[in-house]
């Protein structure tokens, strides 16, 4: 036993000295040793693995994110996801290879139809020969199932509120009939513009009945099971990638010319800038913070940044107990104040980098009112697009004077600090909180230096990402970093956030002390902000109800509680090779219609 | 000596098991009692929906049911689903990682190993030779540098300045440089090892007298110095083997490796408390199961070590 061992002790010496003095061709033979046992073994998700090298040239070898969460449509909330979602499923509605929403699984796009009892109907007259991936024909019971299912509180899908602009949301029965295999009706019980666009959005698309019904959730994580009726059909699907091959059954199967995409799962930002730079991948969504300004300088026709439907802010907490005792008109004033402090040119051109715009409003850019101008060219009291504080460069020593007059103020109202040579004296040391990350981190030092030279104490405090979650939501805060993404091109989207019941009320507006301060016109955050999104929700009109959500930002930053800083952007690098691509504001990006030249 | 060790053996896996029910008791409380829940995310879920959520995983029973509910799951083999990923089982989720990873450390383990001891022998037989300090130097720098700059600076070399090698671990020669990233550190760590115990071990008298006896050079180093101066490896080894198996979260971010690295961090981070549960009890047993293979092999290289 011992001999042996020695024994077996000195052949492996004799095999490192071996590869000690030629190291390199050693572990090469060694390691593809290693990648031909991954080929031939069997898999556990019987997907075949490391078949798709970024060799083969008839695949695009892409990345949009990590291994997914989920890719049910019903259940996804996450841009990556809706990516993968939208080359495997359509919907009623779609988007053409210019981008424009278009009839898909329709024939065309149906309008409004007021129906006897005041509500409003649509009628989807589907295509003929219409199939799921795997032959079997698609009717519109299949969509009448998909949307119950997705809307059903049962499903839990996070996603599964954008059903409620449909009849029937709120008792749990919506109000969505086929009445042939080839007819959808669907009642709202007041028209929204958005409502074709949310045909577009992958909660809407169908699912297969009988497979997520044998399956359970498990059936969107195999692809012998994720049946879809898209462009593509998923062929292997392995923590390390997604493998799509064109769907033969596809209505528009002529257009779509590549014939494989791999969807390479990878979130690491260094990694994913090496891939894209030796030829691994032909389409990256995140670049390293810090080499934004080299990349956008040696790839000019590769780096692309694209407005994004999202803003990045800051909140504060109404219910403040750091600033406990002063009165809620002062709160207010010393929240604007902070607010006007903030050079925000400064953050997205030395912070950001990626060309985010200095946000003048919470609601983001992007968003289309019923002339066709955009929501943020009317923002603003005046309704001038100016904003609610100017962002000009220019204007900001004129904001900071305007800012130590409010704190003047509140000094004289309150008698609990004193203002100095411009900077406050005696007031209350705050807290910001943020999650880990470079930007944010960035955002909050240079929050806590300026608001530093006013006087203020500022002290950062840094969280695990699911503990600052809680505690923003549970309202354990002074001041916090934020930011929201749109989930459709209406500014409701930015608003109903703000209604006192909302689960992303991280402001706490309408709660404990604040909910009995009737500041808003003489009246309380639920009759005022509460009250006009309910509003513009039962509104039939779209001038009035751009008007009311108009109004409603009104409301929200006269609190001074939300503090926008940019409009979010989307960077990512395409390689010059691919023609037909695009993104769209919500971050998806469609490859159905795209090549390698 | 066989009875003592099959007595030995069964006292340690009773022991072992009694502490990855400590390590499971333990996590599993502490795991919610730090503050979030699987649920929270920028866009938080509305009130119906999480509390769907929340009766769909049992979280919405008391806690000390929901201890008993898992346990018993657990003896019946069933780790339950994993919350972030919806509609995955937490041990099929562990085992496709453990799968890739393992390979990757196997390889780095062995490689450590072997080229450790060879360099740590190396080093100790040319004591204070040039040959020494260079293996020394060299070795000191890669314990020092911690994996991220190893393997980005590999990454930087091999995939970028020098594009031989692929960035990619899922890719045909990828899992070359994420095994050599890992296999650098132990490998050092081995050679210092060696070299210390053999330096120490070859002043040792019996060493001296087989020279006299006219042993031959090689045969003290191979037969006695090196076989006996393998203990204190064995002892680093064991537990190394399970970390390195069970893969680097960094070298497999960096190199893209789809591994079980990732899901030790993450599953924290969206408190995915089965998955949470599942790695736990996954590295915790197999590094349970290494200790006892390395105290036992002790025996078997220094029959003097008593079990008892």
């Amino acid at each position: 036993m011992k001999k042996l061992l020695s024994l077996m002790l000195v052949v492996v010496m004799v095999f490192a000295l071996v590869a000690c003095t030629g190291t390199t061709p050693a572990t090469t033979t060694a390691n593809q040793g290693v990648n031909g046992d991954a080929t031939n073994a069997p898999d556990a998700t019987n997907a075949p693995e490391n078949t798709d090298t970024p060799a083969d040239p008839s695949a695009m070898v892409l990345n949009v994110g990590a291994y997914p969460d989920t890719i049910d449509p019903a259940l996804n909330s996450a841009v990556d996801g809706a990516t993968y979602i939208i080359h495997n499923f359509v919907g009623l509605i779609g988007y053409d290879k210019d981008g424009k929403l278009a009839p898909m699984c329709a024939t065309e796009i149906p309008t409004a139809v007021a129906t006897d009892d005041g509500k409003v109907s649509y009628t989807f007259t589907l295509r003929d020969d219409l199939k799921w991936n795997d032959g079997s024909a698609l009717t519109a019971a299949d969509f009448e199932y998909s949307w119950k299912r997705a809307a059903d509180p049962a499903t839990a899908a996070d996603y599964g509120y954008m059903f409620d602009v449909i009849d029937g949301y709120a008792d749990g029965n919506l109000n969505v009939t086929a009445t042939d295999d080839k007819t959808l009706v669907v009642v709202l019980p007041v028209d929204v513009p958005y409502f074709i666009e949310l045909c577009a959005f992958p909660t809407y698309m169908p699912v297969k009945k009988d497979v997520v019904e044998a399956n359970g959730d498990a059936w969107a994580t195999k692809a012998e099971t994720y049946i879809g009726n898209g462009p593509y059909k998923v062929t292997g699907f392995t923590q390390a990638e997604l493998t799509l091959e064109k769907n033969e059954y596809y209505f528009d199967a002529a257009n779509v010319v590549t014939d494989k995409i791999v969807f390479a799962f990878n979130d690491d930002d260094s990694s994913l800038l090496a891939n894209y730079k030796n030829g691994s991948y032909l389409f990256i969504d995140s670049v390293p913070q810090d080499e934004i300004e080299t990349l956008a300088a040696q790839y000019p026709n590769e780096y692309a940044v694209e407005g994004q439907l999202g803003t990045y802010y800051v909140s504060f907490n109404v219910n403040d107990k750091a600033l406990e005792g002063f009165t809620e008109e002062e709160k207010a004033d010393i929240r604007t104040a902070l607010g006007l402090l903030i050079e925000r040119n400064y953050v997205c051109t030395d912070i950001g980098k990626a060309g985010q715009v200095p946000a003048a409003g919470f609601v983001a850019m992007g968003l289309t009112e019923p002339d066709g101008k955009q929501f943020i060219e009317k923002n603003g009291v005046n309704r001038d697009g100016k904003g609610y504080y100017s962002v000009d460069v220019n204007d900001y020593a004129a904001n900071c004077d305007k800012a130590v007059a409010l704190l003047e103020g509140v000094a004289a109202s309150s008698g609990k600090f004193t203002v100095e040579d411009g900077s406050v004296v005696g007031f209350p040391a705050l807290t910001y909180i943020t999650n880990e990350g470079t930007g944010h981190e960035a955002v909050a030092a240079y929050l806590q230096e300026t608001w530093g030279m006013y006087g203020f104490t500022v002290n950062v405090e840094t969280q695990e990402w699911a503990t600052f979650l809680n505690t923003r939501k549970n309202g354990d805060y002074s001041v916090a970093r934020n930011g929201w993404l749109g989930d459709y091109n209406d500014p409701i989207s930015f608003l109903d956030m703000w209604i006192t019941t909302s689960g992303n009320n991280d402001s706490q507006f309408g709660k404990d002390a604040h909910a009995t301060y009737a500041g808003y016109d003489g009246k309380t955050w639920a009759e005022s902000y509460d009250a006009i999104i309910a509003q513009v929700k039962a509104s039939n009109n779209p001038e009035e109800r751009f008007e009311l959500m108009h109004q409603a930002e009104d409301i929200l930053m006269q609190t001074g509680a939300i503090c926008p800083i940019y409009y979010y952007t989307d960077i990512y690098m395409c390689s010059e090779s691919i023609e037909g691509f695009f993104s769209s504001p919500l971050g998806y990006k469609f490859f159905m219609y795209a090549s390698v030249k | 000596m066989d009875s003592k060790l099959a007595l030995y053996i069964v006292k340690r896996v009773l022991l072992a098991v009694f502490t990855v029910f400590l390590v499971i008791t333990i996590t599993f409380f502490v795991m919610r009692a730090i503050p979030g829940g699987p649920f929270l995310a920028e866009k938080s879920p509305s009130a119906e929906v999480m509390a769907a959520l929340e009766a769909k995983y049992g979280l919405d029973k008391p806690l000390w049911e929901q201890y008993i509910t898992y346990l018993s799951d657990l003896i019946h083999g069933d780790f339950g689903p994993s919350i972030k990923n919806r509609g995955r089982n937490v041990i099929d989720l562990i085992m496709e990682g453990f799968t890739i990873s393992a390979k990757n450390g196997l390889w780095a383990a062995g490689i450590a190993i072997a080229i450790g001891l060879t360099l740590g022998a190396i080093a100790a037989v040319f004591h204070n030779k040039w040959i020494d300090k260079l293996i020394m130097v060299l070795t000191s720098a890669l314990v020092a540098m911690p994996s991220f700059v190893i393997a980005t600076i590999l990454l930087l070399l091999f995939c970028i300045v020098w594009p031989v090698l692929p960035a990619n671990g899922n890719t045909e020669g990828g899992l070359i440089l994420p095994i050599v990233s890992l296999a650098l550190y132990p490998m050092s760590y081995i050679t210092r090892l060696t070299r210390s115990s053999m330096l120490d071990v070859m002043g040792q008298d019996y060493i001296r007298t087989a020279r006299a006896k006219g042993v031959s050079n090689t045969k003290v180093i191979f037969k006695h110095a090196l076989k006996n101066a393998v203990t204190p490896v064995i002892t680093y080894v064991g537990p190394m083997i399970a970390f390195i198996l069970t893969g680097s979260l960094v070298v497999e971010k960096v190199f893209a490796v789809p591994g079980l690295g990732d899901y030790f961090f993450s599953s924290i981070t969206n408190r995915d408390y089965p998955m949470v549960m599942g790695t736990t009890i996954f590295l915790a047993t197999l590094m349970v199961i290494m200790t006892l293979i390395s105290d036992i092999l002790y025996k078997v290289f220094d029959p003097r070590v008593d079990l008892g």
